[in-house]
């Protein structure tokens, strides 16, 4: 029976992950599509949500950090012990579009691990006046990311894209 | 159970912040440490949390409020004392009663429990509270007797519904 019980487990990979951006980007809301298949209403995270999603072969620990600036100094240590990071930004929101860069340098140039996998996720596409996708991997350098990433365009309220975008993440890791 | 100062806490642009607290009695170097106290890493909306901080010892209830135009957000009712001797039952069920009997009357908003704060510190010193909220609405509550029924459930004990 244990024999079983470590070939099972032997084949089911685990791996770490985090979501991070600025707050009120859609991050809990994200995670909580992916658990549920719909959207709900959330409030901001205080420091961090810890979720398990279990997948064929995989299972994921994700990280849900809180965005607001008092709670990005600690966004480094669980970070760095992370197998990919999910990156949310409010593609809606121009007005903070310059400090979700910032942040987003600062995320990534605090990462050693040359195998990261990013997935960054332009929310809240159900939004109008939106950053189109081409002009958002220009302006955040992303050509010149030495980490494997792509963009998915998401909608946390719709459900637009996030499949994909996590099917192309997990697709990573197995 | 006369607490040192009863205080609203909320999550601001920055992370967590005070609101109000009445009376205003705590020193400002506290109150920053005070606030990430109350309010737990990872806890969510309905829980409750008590800690000791230097020589205060808080009780705090986690709730959700509406915000106008924006997501809902998270926010902690917080009684603080100087002693060990209070009923932290009574305070998580005035807390919780408090924040249920306003969402159920429409009028749970941060402005309106910074202003009912004074008048709810008053309460926890008599044992018992009513509060007009406006001019058609009125919420009452009489404490449970300390050692007399401590788990039992306070809104059982609650008058009806109390509008004017």
């Amino acid at each position: 029976m244990s024999f079983l019980l470590n070939l099972f487990r032997s084949r089911t990979k685990h791996a770490d992950i985090t979501i991070c951006g600025l707050d009120d980007a859609g991050k809990t809301t994200i995670l909580k599509f992916l658990e549920t298949g719909e959207f709900v209403e959330t409030t901001p995270t205080m420091g961090v949500n810890r979720e398990t999603l279990h997948l064929p072969n995989l299972q994921i620990n994700v990280f849900d950090l809180a965005g607001q600036e008092d709670f990005r100094n600690m966004w480094h240590n669980i970070n760095e012990k992370s197998d990919g990071i999910v990156f949310v930004i409010d593609r809606s929101n121009i007005m903070r579009f310059d400090e979700a860069k910032d942040v987003f340098e600062q995320t990534i140039h605090a990462q050693l691990d040359q195998d990261l996998i990013i997935l960054i996720l332009l929310n809240k596409s159900d939004e109008s006046d939106v950053i189109e996708k081409s002009l958002f991997i220009e302006e955040f350098k992303l050509l010149d990311l030495p980490f494997k990433w792509a963009v998915f365009e998401t909608s946390a309220k719709t459900g637009e894209g996030i499949f994909n975008a996590f099917k192309w993440f997990v697709d990573e890791f197995v | 159970m006369k607490p040192l100062s009863l205080c609203l806490i909320n999550m601001g642009a920055r992370g967590l912040e005070l609101v109000k607290s009445f009376p205003d009695v705590i020193p400002t170097d506290s109150m920053s440490q005070l606030v990430y106290k109350t309010i737990p890493m990872g806890s969510n909306p309905g829980d409750f949390a008590s800690t000791t901080f230097n020589d205060l010892n808080l009780t705090s209830y986690i709730f959700r409020i509406p915000t106008a135009d924006q997501r809902d957000n998270l926010a902690s009712l917080v009684a603080v004392f100087n002693t060990t001797d209070y009923d932290a039952t009574s305070i998580k069920q005035v807390f919780s009663w408090v924040v249920t009997e306003l969402e159920k009357k429409d009028l749970l908003a941060t402005s309106t429990l910074e202003g009912i704060l004074p008048k709810l510190y008053k309460g926890f010193s008599k044992g018992q509270f009513k509060i007009e909220i406006t001019s058609t609405s009125t919420i009452k509550f009489d404490f449970p007797k300390q050692g007399n029924d401590k788990n039992g459930n306070a809104i059982d004990k609650l008058s009806d519904d109390l509008w004017d």
